[in-house]
């Protein structure tokens, strides 16, 4: 692989980029998994549906794009938003439902918003927020701007009609957005051969004259480079494209359901484990020597701390004032 | 003054601002080449062109989201609904968009933008074209709602309404815009949230807004012929109300009957019964009248059409009411 | 033989009367001249007095009846007397239950229906178009009075509630013109503070109503306010006026001062003696008595429309021809209606003076809060006895009609002693 200098993530070569693709999704990794254990702790309430599993869609696309390109995602979206650079600790507050929370305690898990960052939200409503991207590459293409949208989704999104209707209007209007299906095979607990007509997802975007791509949602580094290509291809031809990436998430659908159980079974989700994009990445890494084993656990150690400082600082954060219930309802 | 049709003072009002604001569009169904399905935006096209006047397809859910989307990155759209029943199909985006993303990410996105089109019957539509659907939004915290029922005030209103950072609904009315009256020259607003007595009297107090306040101005004619002496106050706004000018009101008078083409459960007409109760009860020399439309999906034929609908007799009916009249 | 007692016609205007209470119950023994029932007319609460001896046989209308007059409302007859056979002959009255809901003005547990006596005729009067509600079974709770409401139980308008408030005035006594027997804001008009007003009157049947006058329901209200709650006893006295009149006859002829009239005169008197009397300067208050130390007297000057007070202040301190001048400015005033409130509200004590009218004596109804009132009669000539000689004396009657919750008989001798003592060497007055 052709060395470089620094790329515009500020990475010196190859190994670099690839290291620190791997630490993205270790973080993910790690800061979901002691999500599940305070949610256990009941230090986090509500819906709360974890990424793991699924790191490596939105650690390639999300690390192939430029910092001012917009992202928005669904209600699973701790990985995106943590991808993106969101501070780890203003995360855990928010799942804590601290006013140092990112969103001030008032979005949740579901509702991760960090605007200087271009991360433009969780949401919350299935289907409902591909139109807001839709809007968003509108608004690029209005002011002759060369950003371009990350929209993720699942396939469960996909029968819906604000998903229909926005890329009709993005291939009519040749918006920039790059409509990302994370397809974890699981609309909560129905499968996607129950619940679209389509075998092949992808295939939706013909229906609109949208180009379309598969991708391997369960591979870091073939994630990142296919995004790098669809994303560049995004800016420069502006028009939209359609994105398949094929995924599996490991957990239950939110923290309130089981990972397994009549709709799938454990030996399913173990087989797809075998694959796991972080297990993956690191035998990679190491085999290329890119990394060693050393280097792995003290990437590790360093995530762990980052890991428990956030909870320590969600932990001892403040609720938000009850003054603040009326703040924000309307712009004064 | 010049004389303005209702559809000229919503088109004066959104091409002044968009003159001087480059970041305000106007998108809808038919808004461009076609003019507006109801002539509002005529000549607009022409004028700003197609990236700032928008046709779109028939999909109020796809350009209702297009239009929050691009607020939420610093555009100030005007998303036109051919009338306020297809923003049904939107409505999703308008509650659970529109209206949550700046408490929901904690102030940091805004939505400046503004939903207007027509709402309420237009005679002879039947059901699914003639709703009345005012009450749907002003239940939602997070939106504004306007409901001019003169040109005057339709200019006015609409641009403080562009002007919002936040999503405001402007209610307008098939029946209305061809109506005329005097509009100021030059640059002029009227404030959201400020009602206007559009007709001074000391006996009733008849609170309505759009084009129920028409029937009202017209009914208070006839009262007047009974001696009856009705104050008619038009709030303007639906959302935030401006209850202080409503209460003066129901202090001199003592008597209210509110009229509102929606249907009654749940009206903003109950909702403003309830505020007077609330603010003003000791005033109160009788309970508060509402003449709603009937509580029914409106029917076409015509007999049917117009018993479902507020009238200057229900209205005559309500005041002698609330006057113990006999 | 039996007499029929039917609703008097007591005045040129009256068309019907309210049969307020019932003095007597059937099987009574009544004189002549006993006060059978209390009736209100169109002018006022009059009692209605029996014109035959015997028993009180048979009661016809219930208290809370509207009875045309000259309609049958009860018969007195001889103990063992049938009457069974008259009253098939005779024709039932016509009724109608006062207010438009008989259980907004009637509490059930107050005047449940008398089982012994036949229904009344309940006949809608002159009109089949009256609104009057036919649901309500008129015999379920007939009410005791025209109006009535128990604790807690008054409707009115909170616009009504809030006058009320202001204004001091007993909603509790004031039957509401509005739906259900709401009071509203124009059952409240033109009264005012201490006033416990209303119109009183119950809605009548709509073809034969004549609309009062503001006035007149006030009156009307103010009327059966006092009579029914406060338990009115009366003391009559005779008055020689022979050292009076002189005074007065020279009193006029003293250049400037305007002649004091004969009620200017026992404004003076009165006050005088109130001084000595608190208790006739108070009012009940339930359980305490409010006494007033300013001698503020009201006097009621009659007008075609009704009565209204006017009321003097500090008349203990003022002279007979300072009184007299303001008696004559507020009357004057009073006639073309340009009295303030304050000018006919506030008295501790009433005068009402007929004697101009050739009434030999009467009893004025108490107003609300006052304790007590004065009724004033015309000068008679009569033979008296004066040192061992019949003379002719100019005698006066006098009533004082006092709240016996406040004071007693004993205690209004005295006080009509006092003022019969003053009236008789007049001598003070003039100073």
């Amino acid at each position: 692989m052709p060395k470089t200098k620094k790329d515009k993530q500020g990475h010196r070569d190859q190994a670099d980029l690839h290291r620190s693709l791997l630490r993205t999704a270790l973080l993910i990794r790690r800061f979901e998994e002691k999500t599940a254990e305070m949610y256990a702790l009941a230090k986090i309430a509500g819906f709360c549906h974890l990424y793991i599993g699924e790191e490596a869609v939105a650690v390639g696309a999300i690390g192939a794009a430029r910092e001012d390109d917009y992202v928005i995602t669904t209600y699973r979206d701790h990985g995106h938003a943590l991808a993106r650079g969101v501070e780890p600790k203003r995360i855990m507050a928010e799942l804590f439902g601290k006013a140092t929370g990112v969103s001030k305690g008032k979005g949740g898990s579901m509702h991760l918003f960090d605007v200087s960052r271009h991360f433009m939200g969780g949401h919350g409503i299935v289907g409902g927020h591909i139109a807001l991207a839709t809007g968003m590459g509108f608004a690029i293409k209005y002011e002759k701007r060369d950003q371009v949208v990350l929209c993720f989704f699942g396939e469960g999104a996909v029968p819906t009609g604000a998903f229909h209707e926005s890329l009709n209007l993005a291939a009519l209007w040749r918006l920039p957005v790059v409509y990302i299906c994370e397809n974890n095979r699981f609309g909560m607990g129905t499968p996607v051969e129950r619940s679209s007509a389509l075998y092949d997802i992808a295939h939706v975007a013909r229906a609109y004259d949208m180009p379309f791509h598969h991708l391997d949602g369960m591979d870091i580094l073939e994630s990142y480079k296919h995004m790098s290509q669809i994303i560049k291809g995004v800016r420069s031809a502006k028009r939209p494209i359609f994105v398949e990436a094929q995924t599996y998430r490991y957990m239950g659908h939110s923290m309130s359901d089981p990972a397994h159980g009549h709709y799938r079974t454990k030996e399913e989700i173990d087989a797809q484990k075998s694959r796991d994009p972080i297990q993956q990445l690191k035998q990679h890494l190491l085999e290329e020597k890119q990394i060693d084993e050393k280097a792995i656990r003290l990437m590790e150690e360093e995530i762990d701390g980052i890991v428990q400082d956030a909870v320590k600082f969600a932990d001892e954060s403040p609720d938000p004032p009850l003054s603040s219930l009326m703040d924000d309802v309307y712009v004064d | 003054m010049p004389i303005l049709a209702y559809r000229e003072a919503l088109n004066q009002a959104m091409s002044e601002e968009m003159r001087k604001d480059p970041s305000i569009f106007l998108m809808g169904e038919e808004v461009g080449f076609y003019d507006g399905a109801f002539k509002v935006s005529k000549g607009m096209l022409k004028e700003f062109g197609p990236m700032r006047v928008v046709d779109t397809p028939i999909t109020e859910a796809g350009f209702t989201g297009v239009g929050v989307g691009a607020a939420m990155v610093g555009l100030r759209p005007i998303i036109e609904m051919m009338t306020f029943n297809f923003a049904i199909l939107g409505l999703d985006q308008i509650i659970n968009n529109a209206t949550k993303l700046h408490s929901m990410s904690g102030g940091q996105l805004k939505v400046p933008m503004v939903f207007r089109g027509p709402n309420g019957s237009a005679k002879r539509l039947a059901s699914q074209h003639s709703q009345s659907l005012e009450s749907l939004y002003c239940h939602i915290p997070g939106l504004k709602a306007i409901a001019p029922s003169t040109p005057k005030d339709a200019k006015g209103l609409l641009k403080s309404a562009i002007r919002d950072n936040n999503p405001v609904i402007c209610f307008e009315a098939q029946a209305l815009y061809g109506t005329k009256g005097e509009v100021p020259d030059g640059e002029y607003t009227i404030p959201i949230g400020k009602a206007d007595i559009k007709r001074e009297g000391k006996d009733v107090t008849l609170i309505a807004w759009s084009k129920m306040l028409l029937l009202c101005l017209q009914t208070a004619d006839f009262l007047a012929k009974e001696g009856i002496d009705a104050e008619v106050v038009d709030p303007r706004t639906l959302r935030p109300l401006d209850m202080e000018t409503i209460l003066e009101s129901v202090k001199k008078t003592h008597r209210v009957v509110i009229v509102e083409e929606a249907w009654p459960y749940g009206g903003v007409s109950a909702q403003i019964s309830d505020r007077i109760y609330y603010g003003g009860l000791d005033d109160l020399d009788a309970p508060i009248e509402r003449v709603c439309g009937e509580d029914c999906p409106i029917p076409y034929a015509k007999n049917l059409e117009e018993a479902a609908l507020p009238s200057s007799e229900k209205i005559i009916a309500a005041v002698k009411k609330v006057l113990y009249l006999k | 033989m039996a007499n029929r007692v039917v609703m008097p016609k007591l005045t040129d205007t009256m068309e019907e009367g309210v049969l307020l209470q019932w003095y007597k119950k059937e099987g009574d023994t009544v004189e002549s001249g006993d006060a059978l029932a209390e009736v209100e007319t169109d002018k006022a609460v009059m009692d209605l007095e029996a014109f035959a001896s015997g028993t009180l046989k048979k009661i016809l209308v219930e208290p809370g009846y509207i009875v045309p007059s000259g309609d049958l409302i009860a018969l007195i007859a001889r103990d063992d007397e049938d009457i069974e056979a008259l009253l098939a002959k005779e024709k039932m009255p016509r009724t109608r239950q006062v207010g438009e809901e008989g259980k907004a003005a009637a509490p059930a547990e107050e005047a449940p229906a008398k089982t012994t006596s036949p229904s009344p005729q309940q006949t809608k009067t002159q009109s089949d178009t009256t609104p009057e509600p036919e649901a309500k079974p008129k015999a379920a709770s007939p009410p005791s009075a025209p109006i009535a409401h128990t604790d807690g139980e008054i409707k009115a308008s909170p616009l009504a509630k809030k006058i009320a408030a202001e204004r001091q005035i007993d909603l509790s006594q004031i039957q509401g013109s509005g739906p259900a027997g709401r009071i509203i804001q124009r059952d409240l008009e033109g009264l005012s503070a201490g006033a416990i007003a209303s119109t009183g009157a119950a809605p009548l049947n709509e073809a034969e109503r004549v609309e009062l006058t503001m006035l007149r329901k006030a009156i009307a209200s103010r009327m059966i306010q006092s009579k029914a709650p406060v338990p009115h006893f009366y003391v009559t006295s005779e008055i020689d006026m022979g050292k009076i009149l002189p005074l007065r006859e020279a009193l006029q002829k003293d250049g400037d001062t305007p002649r004091p009239s004969m009620s200017d005169l026992f404004i003076k008197a009165t006050a005088l003696t109130l001084r000595k009397f608190p208790a006739f300067r108070s009012s009940y208050a339930g359980d305490h008595l409010n006494v007033s130390n300013a001698i503020d007297i009201g006097l009621a000057i009659g007008m075609p429309e009704g009565v209204i007070t006017a009321v003097i202040r500090n008349c203990d301190q003022k002279t007979l021809s300072q009184i007299s001048a303001e008696v004559k400015d507020k009357a004057a005033r009073a006639r073309v209606k340009k009295l303030k409130p304050e000018e006919y509200t506030g008295a501790v004590f009433s005068i009402s003076n007929l004697g101009m009218f050739d009434v030999e004596s009467f009893s004025a109804i108490i107003t609300p809060p006052e304790a007590a009132v004065l009724a004033i009669g015309s000068i008679l000539e009569k033979p008296v006895v004066s040192n061992g000689e019949i003379v002719i004396g100019k005698i006066m009657k006098v009533t004082l009609s006092t709240d016996h919750r406040v004071a007693d008989g004993l205690q209004a001798a005295e006080f009509l002693k006092a003022l019969k003592s003053t009236m008789e060497n007049p001598l003070s007055l003039a100073l």
